[in-house]
């Protein structure tokens, strides 16, 4: 995955901007980290939809919570905390009312959040089998529990460190390693010949 | 090939950046974990025109957020310490009423309650009584409470004494002179007649109800 970064200068000089409420440097960090953001809450919810909403709140919760942000902390796991205690709310909220945004259990109509999210990728430029894989995928990753899918799309789209995962997570290091080893086992197992052939 | 906790810990201090010497069953799942990472990642993608879009819609949700903080920095003002005050004490008015309400409720109840004692002892003292022993047997009969007429008259009998005593001897003196009468005398013929007139009415109804 291409990440987009910031030089650490360059991010510093941005944060300061954006805390002294400067619009153009918000719309620096929303080009920068945006498309990581939305692509963590679209695995994470199976939900264009969710994605879209998400991605609008957590730029909401940015702008009332950078004034609060360290310096001496990295700023990509910080906005990924962020993000991942939204995602965990919207979850939790699904479970307690399944109806509408379940990420496991099929809908009324059927269809799963896999084959919703399939059914609202829109075009994808990367062609036919890149579709396949990706609706696959998500297949695979609603079957994980719900700390394990996390623990892999954080660490895959927020480029966080074990450390920084076992943090957020609160559980020891070992742990957070073990789950993730596991979870990238099982989704290789349900994946089969589809991931090996991307 | 699974590892224990602290064998899983130090490949991830290694995998954060760590310099560490990894077993050969710890590099093992080193480059499992980063071989099945660098599988996953082109599965995880998305498409980028999807994200632009949202990324545009979240720009302007950012442009109101900034203003709208901006707004709340105008809007906040200090708040004068008699303002508060005055909050404070219709709070504590608001906060009073209930218990006010509940204090005219009882002192209501209470009156209601009191007139209702006050009839059923009335009603209990117009009554005759009946009374009873500890056993509930009832006893002898004892003569029943004057009538409120036979207070009214013993009243003005005793207001007619004070004011002419005289005339009171003199009544009593007639009483007695008929009652005397009366006794002494034999019976008339008219009332030994009604005497047996009623005799014979009485046995007519009686020897009646016998045969029935």
């Amino acid at each position: 995955m291409q990440v987009e970064r910031m030089e650490p200068e360059r991010l510093r000089a941005v944060i300061v901007s954006a805390q002294a409420g400067d619009s153009s440097a918000y719309r620096e960090l929303l080009d920068t980290y945006g498309r990581r953001l939305y692509g963590y809450f679209l695995r994470a919810t199976g939900s264009h939809h969710d994605a879209e909403d998400l991605l609008g709140e957590v730029m909401l919760r940015l702008v009332s919570r950078l004034d609060k942000y360290d310096d001496r902390g990295r700023f990509e796991p910080w906005l990924f905390r962020i993000a991942a205690n939204m995602v965990r709310d919207r979850i939790r909220r699904a479970k307690a009312n399944p109806a509408p945004a379940s990420l496991s259990i099929d809908s009324e109509a059927g269809a799963s959040r896999a084959d919703q999210l399939l059914a609202n990728t829109g075009p994808v430029a990367d062609g036919l089998l890149a579709e396949e894989a990706s609706g696959h995928l998500q297949r695979a990753l609603t079957k994980l529990d719900d700390t394990t899918r996390d623990m892999i799309l954080v660490r895959h789209f927020g480029q966080m460190s074990y450390k920084e995962i076992a943090d957020l997570f609160q559980c020891p290091l070992g742990t957070a390693l073990a789950r993730v080893h596991r979870g990238l086992k099982a989704l290789r197992r349900m994946m089969g010949r589809n991931y090996e052939s991307d | 090939m699974n590892l224990t906790e602290q064998q899983y810990e130090r490949v991830a201090r290694y995998l954060d950046g760590q310099d560490l010497a990894l077993s050969p069953d710890e590099q093992a799942v080193r480059d499992e974990i980063v071989g099945d990472e660098g599988l996953l990642a082109p599965a995880l993608a998305v498409p980028a025109e999807e994200s632009q879009a949202c990324i545009r819609q979240a720009k302007v949700l950012v442009e109101i957020g900034i203003r709208e903080n901006a707004l709340g920095g105008i809007l906040d003002v200090d708040v004068p310490t008699e303002a508060m005050d005055r909050a404070w004490r219709r709070t504590q008015a608001a906060l009073a009423k209930p218990q006010r309400r509940l204090l005219g409720i009882a002192a209501a109840a209470a009156s209601i309650a009191a007139a209702a004692v006050l009839l059923v002892m009335t009603m209990i003292s117009e009554q005759p009584r009946r009374p009873t022993t500890a056993n509930n047997v009832a006893a002898a009969p004892k003569p029943a409470p004057p009538s409120r007429s036979a207070m009214a008259d013993a009243y003005l009998a005793s207001v007619w004494a004070a004011r002419d005593p005289v005339m009171n001897f003199l009544a009593a003196e007639i009483d007695q002179l008929e009652a005397d009468v009366v006794a002494s005398a034999p019976p008339a013929p008219v009332d030994i007649g009604l005497d047996q007139a009623e005799m014979a009415v009485e046995e007519f109804w009686l020897d009646d109800a016998i045969l029935e």
